[in-house]
């Protein structure tokens, strides 16, 4: 494994690709709750699995090999900001959408 | 009567040893090996040995006649490197300088480089037995041959030995300049805003955050699938949204405070200060327990 040196400019080794494989846990987890927002809520739905895109292409495009390995605090920011947005739309779906039977078992 | 038997006489065995082999060192080895009595004493006494170890000194002077030079040429060497040991405070142990002439006259000597690692090694070795001082690290001089350990570097088991009256660890601090680089990066001092730190504390960082994302995500989903997906409960009409809103809400906070968490993390990393505890935990572990409990009370109710 190459090591790296302080300053964050050399290849880290697995670090990176570790942390390629969360960044592609992150957006398929967007993309499973789009898929059931999407059941119930079509615009909302198509957002979040939107956004399930957005994130895997921050991810990739963040880290690239060759890049410049330091910390990006926007695109984590709008990360953060995405998954408040999505918590508060399944709160007003939760609260103020119809009200369903539930799936019997 | 006669009796007639035959008898076989072997010369060899009743023959005089000494008159088997003409040659006086067969003389001297059989008589040795008869004589019961001899030994290394009296093979110094009749002067074996002197001509053994004299025999072996010729041979050795014919067939490496360089030894000699070498041996000059050492001597002029350690008398160099005398020098540079006092000024550096390496001196050795007087009772101990005697050792070195026998012991570079020992060794076989193919190269006046060989013969230097080997009055290195040999004056390293002597200088653990005497007083020696480290030098400033300032005045260290350059360590060219590697395959020679200089007293100022140590082995890393010896980390936390001690070099005369300095600990290593903190000699190699001091000297550790060469173009390796530390063995273990380690965050930057502090210092005003800090340093960009080690890229895989960033990525680490970076996947931590992300994890907490991740739950934050399986959180809302959970709280969504509750509400949305759960049957009833019969009898309590916001038995649903009692269990499932928590979650959603906890997903939120998760999300925002995992950012936090993420900036005040790399700002620690950037300023070499400690990690600052995550509270993140316990809220979580907190409110999904008390949700559990919330559900199973309610289907225990609902029946």
């Amino acid at each position: 494994m190459t090591r790296s040196r302080a300053g964050g400019t050399d290849d880290p080794g697995l670090a990176r690709a570790r942390t390629n494989l969360a960044w592609t846990r992150t957006a398929l987890a967007f993309a499973a709750i789009g898929a059931v927002i999407l059941k119930r809520e079509l615009a909302a739905g198509l957002v979040v699995l939107v956004l399930s895109g957005l994130v895997w292409i921050v991810g990739r495009l963040a880290r690239m090999p060759g890049h410049e390995v330091r910390a990006r605090p926007g695109r984590l920011l709008v990360i953060a900001i995405a998954v408040t947005g999505v918590s508060i739309a399944a709160l007003i779906l939760a609260l103020f959408g119809p009200q369903t039977a539930g799936l019997r078992l | 009567m006669a009796c007639v038997g035959e008898t076989t006489v072997t010369f060899v065995t009743l023959a005089v040893a000494e008159a088997a082999r003409p040659e006086p060192a067969w003389d001297l080895i059989t008589v040795a090996n008869v004589c019961p009595s001899w030994s290394r004493l009296t093979r110094l006494v009749t002067g074996v040995f002197a001509l053994k170890n004299a025999s072996q000194f010729f041979v050795i002077v014919a067939v490496v006649p360089e030894l000699a030079a070498e041996v000059v040429g050492l001597g002029a060497v350690a008398e160099a490197e005398e020098e540079d040991g006092a000024e550096f405070g390496l001196e050795l142990a007087p009772e101990l300088e005697p050792l070195l002439l026998p012991e570079q006259a020992a060794m076989p000597a193919p190269s006046a480089h060989t013969s230097r690692i080997c009055w290195r090694t040999l004056r390293a070795t002597m200088q653990l037995f005497s007083n020696f001082s480290p030098p400033a690290a300032t005045q260290r001089p350059p360590v060219h041959d590697t395959r020679v350990r200089h007293p100022a570097t140590p082995r890393p088991r010896a980390q936390r030995m001690m070099w005369g009256n300095v600990p290593v660890a903190h000699y190699r601090k001091e000297t550790q300049t060469d173009a390796s680089g530390p063995a273990s990066p380690a965050p930057p001092a502090s210092a005003g805003a800090g340093h960009e730190p080690d890229a895989r504390y960033t990525f680490a960082n970076e996947r931590t955050f992300l994890a907490w994302i991740r739950t934050a995500l399986g959180l809302v989903a959970a709280g969504l699938a509750i509400v949305q997906l759960l049957p009833p409960f019969h009898g309590i009409r916001w038995g649903r949204h009692a269990i499932g809103v928590p979650l959603i809400l906890l997903g939120a906070v998760v999300a925002v405070c995992s950012y936090l968490e993420w900036a005040a993390n790399q700002r620690a990393l950037r300023r070499g200060e400690p990690l600052r505890r995550s509270w993140l935990p316990q809220l979580l572990a907190i409110v999904i327990a008390l949700v559990a409990v919330a559900a199973a009370m309610m289907a225990l109710i609902s029946g």
